[in-house]
């Protein structure tokens, strides 16, 4: 990309280059919704949105959903090239919540993105996006999970950070 | 003459300029060029509420006391919520004196749960009510509720506590033979 945009900076020099940027947003959050269980319990929540339920039982599924990230290439602004784009993402082991008696935590990441239907916390997955021709190329996906609680006593919501660390490669497509 | 062909400056140069443009084209089509990886992050939440069981226990049963009714002839016997003692409708009455005739009453049951929070409560239509000795069923029915929390619906106070009360209405049919008379009835309470 770098030899590139000097070829294309030099035969426009009177206009400014703005310089390509990579973001990844958290658009939604990963909600589990609002469930009772006696003891132990857990829910998944998918990355298409089901849900299933084990030993826990939740007050209507409405409020339920996957988590959902946006992660987006801005070309720079006299880059005319043609990318294949390829998006390593990872999502870092989730601490261990516990509050008012209930303790709960994050496994079994799952995404709707082609080749990474599973995502171990931790783990780096590998998607690659081809023919960005755009000024900006993007790819929205979702992310379910987990969650497994044990209640002590009490009740209490539970919010577990989620995040999403990914790098971008271009390579000319 | 040494037979070495001279060539013009200008000439090398532009060979010099086709030569890289060749090299570039050559490299760029053998292995894709690299961008070094640019990395960003996003800070997503991942959240989940856990609320206490419902439970529900059984304080005071429903009580209609000692009743009778005349000869040839049915009646009712109403216990209501929050009311003590009963009423009677029909040829029925009760068989009781002074402070005895306060005792029928509704069945109570305490509820405990999440702060807060709505309930429902699901009861039967009607209860069955059997007696040994081969007397014949009497049903309970017109089953009412009332609940201290009051509003307009059931919901659970500050310390995830409250308390209902079921009534309802006995038939005794015409020349009931005497018996004591038992039922047990199923209710179900439910976060809304």
């Amino acid at each position: 990309m770098g030899a590139a945009m000097a070829i294309a900076g030099s035969a426009n020099p009177a206009h400014a280059a703005t310089a390509a940027t990579f973001t990844a947003t958290a658009d939604q959050p990963l909600r589990f919704g609002t469930m009772v269980t006696v003891g132990s319990g857990s829910r998944t929540v998918g990355a298409d949105g089901s849900t299933s339920n084990n030993s826990v039982f939740p007050l209507g599924d409405r409020s339920s959903g996957p988590a959902q990230f946006t992660m987006t290439y801005a070309r720079a602004s006299n880059d005319r090239s043609t990318y294949q784009l390829i998006f390593q993402f990872s999502l870092p082991a989730a601490p261990n919540v516990s509050a008012s008696g209930v303790q709960g935590s994050l496994t079994n990441f799952t995404t709707d993105l082609p080749g990474a239907a599973t995502l171990q916390p931790g783990a780096t997955a590998v998607y690659t996006l081809p023919n960005c021709v755009a000024a900006t190329c993007s790819v929205t996906f979702h992310v379910g999970g987990t969650l497994n609680v044990t209640r002590a006593s009490g009740g209490a919501t539970l919010s577990f950070p989620l995040l999403l660390l990914t790098t971008v490669t271009t390579v000319f497509g | 003459m040494t037979g070495v062909r001279m060539i013009p400056r200008v000439q090398w140069h532009r060979i010099a300029t086709l030569i890289a443009t060749a090299l570039w084209l050559a490299t760029a089509g053998a292995a894709p060029a690299l961008a070094s990886g640019t990395q960003s992050g996003a800070n997503g939440v991942a959240s989940a509420t856990v609320i206490r069981p419902l439970g529900v226990i059984a304080l005071t049963d429903m009580d209609f006391g000692t009743i009778t009714h005349a000869p040839g002839a049915g009646g009712t016997v109403t216990v209501s919520p929050g009311v003590a003692g009963a009423t009677f409708g029909g040829n029925a009455g009760a068989v009781c004196a002074g402070a005895d005739c306060a005792l029928p009453h509704a069945a109570g049951f305490a509820v405990s749960g999440e702060p807060l929070r709505n309930y429902s409560v699901q009861l039967p239509a009607t209860i069955t009510a059997h007696a040994a000795g081969g007397a014949p069923a009497l049903n309970v029915g017109t089953l009412t509720m009332r609940f201290v929390s009051g509003g307009t619906g059931p919901r659970l106070d500050q310390t995830g506590t409250d308390h209902f009360d079921v009534g309802g209405t006995i038939t005794l049919p015409a020349d009931l033979p005497a018996a004591r008379y038992r039922a047990s009835f199923v209710v179900v309470v439910s976060y809304i």
